[in-house]
């Protein structure tokens, strides 16, 4: 077990009232497996996503990162060499080309390879991106391709930990499956623990372990 | 990937954005600039015309004959015509050649007081017998003060033949080396010198520096030059100066307003793009933030690159402020010499200098800083309050 939610619970004030998002939610993940979160739109997916990649810190319970709570860790060294992202709309640097996005990810998170470009373009290929695509600004390749590099960049910080928020949002069917599919591929090949965000039971099926997150009950049903 | 890379890239990469806050900087900053120098020819003008046109002095002189003499008036546009700085002629006093009978050459100096002085050298110091006394001057009798140098060379030391007339040595004094180029310089009271026109004249210049509304002035002897007074015009009035003066004030005064209000409104004009363009790039800082970027490095790699095309926007807007600067001081120039402010001979001394000196320099770097600092704040602020999730 790599990263473990420990009853965590999180809410936010809407003017004078509390707003509970998640309540007392347990879970755990591992590497080598590839985990989707279902649920329905304000269920807390993203938030509790969030709460796992130390952009928020939960109110109360522990999330555990090799047994230790994220609160006594260095939250930018977490960010920076423990868990990556994978967004909805790419959010890759539009000015640079998929390579360069890459290498500043690498760059981030002090990856020092002897030949990093080398490296790059490598994980680029297994990603579908040749070198034509590698050279080319992001906002000139399509959207599959830009979540393609996306996942590339995810995978070039080394991070055990890959948490995905509603990836193939918009992208068509096509191009979802090969992104569930890669996604699946990181985290058996690579021994990658990958979290992703999704409304498709459809793609969800692609994973190895599915968790509906239920907005009633505030909580995980493992499926 | 380096920052400077990363800052490369995001310059390069996306041009229209860059070039488009680089003109606009520069545009603000050649206002900044312009005024500036506007503002420095002003000045430099304004001095000119009060070295020119003279200011008001108050003088208290001595006459070279021991008398002190307080002179009040203007130095009128007397430099303009004057090679060495600020001279300005006051009078002229008349030294005359003349032969000792053993065939020297030497030079008498008038001298129309019973106080001795040296206008170089303050009180002469008479090392032996005395100075003149008030009839010996006022009757014009054959006395003489002889330099030491002179003094050893006679035979007889109680007179001095000059011209085959005698001359009682009442007086000794210690010479100045090479004074006069060598000749022995004897003091006589002025009556005797049978002044003439084209006797060599001796010429007390006054240095003039002008200081508040009073001119500090120094006395001294020049003898290289010969000058009379009927080459200098005088009749420069003090109202032109006024009025010419009271123009360049009014110009100033613009040029300031400008200088102030360019840098409130640049400084709030740049501070509005450069936040507008943070703002466009708010998924980038955030994304990076994610990623575990430091966020002082994202705000620092940000201020970097703005400041990289500030500082290229200062450097445009330098060489061309430069250049109106110059063309403003040229047009004013003009201006003062239409109106007779600068005399025709003004033209040949060396104008205003527009090469930057270490001064300038230390000014337009702490201008720059102080405008970096305020026009690129806000952009700052913002990306130190952006929130990672």
């Amino acid at each position: 077990m790599i990263l473990e939610a420990r009853n965590i619970s999180y809410y936010y004030l809407d003017g004078n009232k509390q707003k509970i998002v998640l309540d007392n939610v347990s879970a755990s993940f591992s590497r080598g497996v590839f985990y989707t979160i279902l649920g329905e739109s304000g269920s807390g997916k993203t938030t509790f996503l969030n709460l796992l990649g130390g952009l928020k810190e939960c109110q109360s319970g522990q999330i555990l990162y090799n047994h230790q709570d994220l609160k006594e860790l260095d939250i930018l060294k977490y960010r920076r060499q423990c868990v990556s992202f994978v967004f909805q709309d790419f959010n890759l640097i539009s000015y640079m080309t998929a390579l360069e996005n890459v290498l500043l990810a690498m760059n981030i998170s002090s990856i020092e390879e002897k030949d990093e470009k080398k490296m790059a373009l490598a994980l680029l290929k297994m990603v579908k991106i040749e070198k034509d695509e590698a050279f080319r600004r992001v906002d000139r390749l399509s959207g599959g391709e830009r979540q393609r590099v996306a996942i590339a960049r995810a995978l070039s910080t080394k991070a055990k930990i890959i948490l995905a928020d509603e990836p193939t949002g918009n992208l068509d069917e096509d191009n979802s499956l090969l992104i569930f599919k890669l996604l699946g591929l990181i985290a058996r090949q690579f021994d990658r623990c990958v979290i992703c965000v999704t409304h498709s039971s459809k793609l969800a099926t692609l994973s190895d372990v599915t968790l509906h997150l239920s907005s009633n009950q505030k909580g995980f049903i493992k499926k | 990937m380096s920052i400077l890379r990363r800052i490369f890239l995001s310059l390069t990469r996306r041009p229209s954005r860059t070039l488009s806050l680089l003109l606009i900087t520069a545009l603000i900053l050649i206002v900044f600039f312009s005024s500036i120098f506007i503002a420095y020819s002003c000045h430099f003008i304004k001095d000119n015309i009060a070295d020119n046109l003279g200011q008001n002095y108050l003088l208290t002189y001595n006459d070279g004959r021991h008398n002190i003499k307080n002179v009040t008036g203007v130095i009128k546009k007397l430099n303009a015509y004057l090679d060495s700085g600020n001279l300005a002629f006051l009078e002229v006093n008349y030294s005359k050649e003349a032969k000792l009978d053993d065939g020297t050459d030497v030079l008498l100096y008038g001298v129309n007081s019973q106080e001795m002085y040296d206008v170089l050298n303050n009180d002469i110091s008479i090392v032996s017998g005395r100075t003149f006394k008030h009839d010996e001057i006022e009757n014009g009798s054959q006395v003489a003060i002889i330099p030491s140098s002179l003094k050893t060379k006679l035979s007889d030391t109680s007179k001095v033949i000059i011209n085959g007339e005698s001359f009682i040595v009442i007086g000794e004094y210690v010479p100045y080396v090479n004074r006069l180029n060598g000749k022995h310089f004897i003091y006589v009271p002025q009556k005797i010198l049978d002044v003439e026109e084209n006797d060599f004249p001796l010429h007390i210049k006054l240095k003039a520096a002008t200081q508040g509304d009073n001119a500090l002035i120094r006395i001294y002897l020049e003898n290289t030059i010969l000058v009379t007074s009927e080459e200098y015009d005088f009749d420069f009035s003090d109202e032109t100066y006024a009025r010419i003066e009271d123009d360049v004030n009014s110009l100033l005064r613009i040029a300031g307003i400008i200088t102030i209000s360019s840098f409130a409104i640049g400084a709030f004009i740049i501070n509005f793009i450069t936040l507008i363009m943070a703002k466009e790039r708010r998924q980038e800082f955030i994304m990076l933030m994610k990623m575990g970027e430091k966020r002082m490095k994202i705000i620092f790699t940000n201020f970097l690159e703005n400041l990289i095309v500030l500082f290229l926007a200062t450097c445009i807007a330098l060489v061309i402020a430069l250049g109106i600067g110059k063309m403003y001081h040229d047009k004013l120039v003009q201006t003062a010499m239409a109106q007779n402010a600068f005399s025709q001979s003004y033209k040949t001394k060396e104008m205003y200098d527009f090469r930057l000196n270490a001064d300038q320099f230390a000014r337009i770097g702490t201008g720059f800083s102080l405008i970096v600092i305020v026009s690129l704040s806000a952009q700052s602020i913002y990306v130190a309050r952006l929130k990672s999730d």
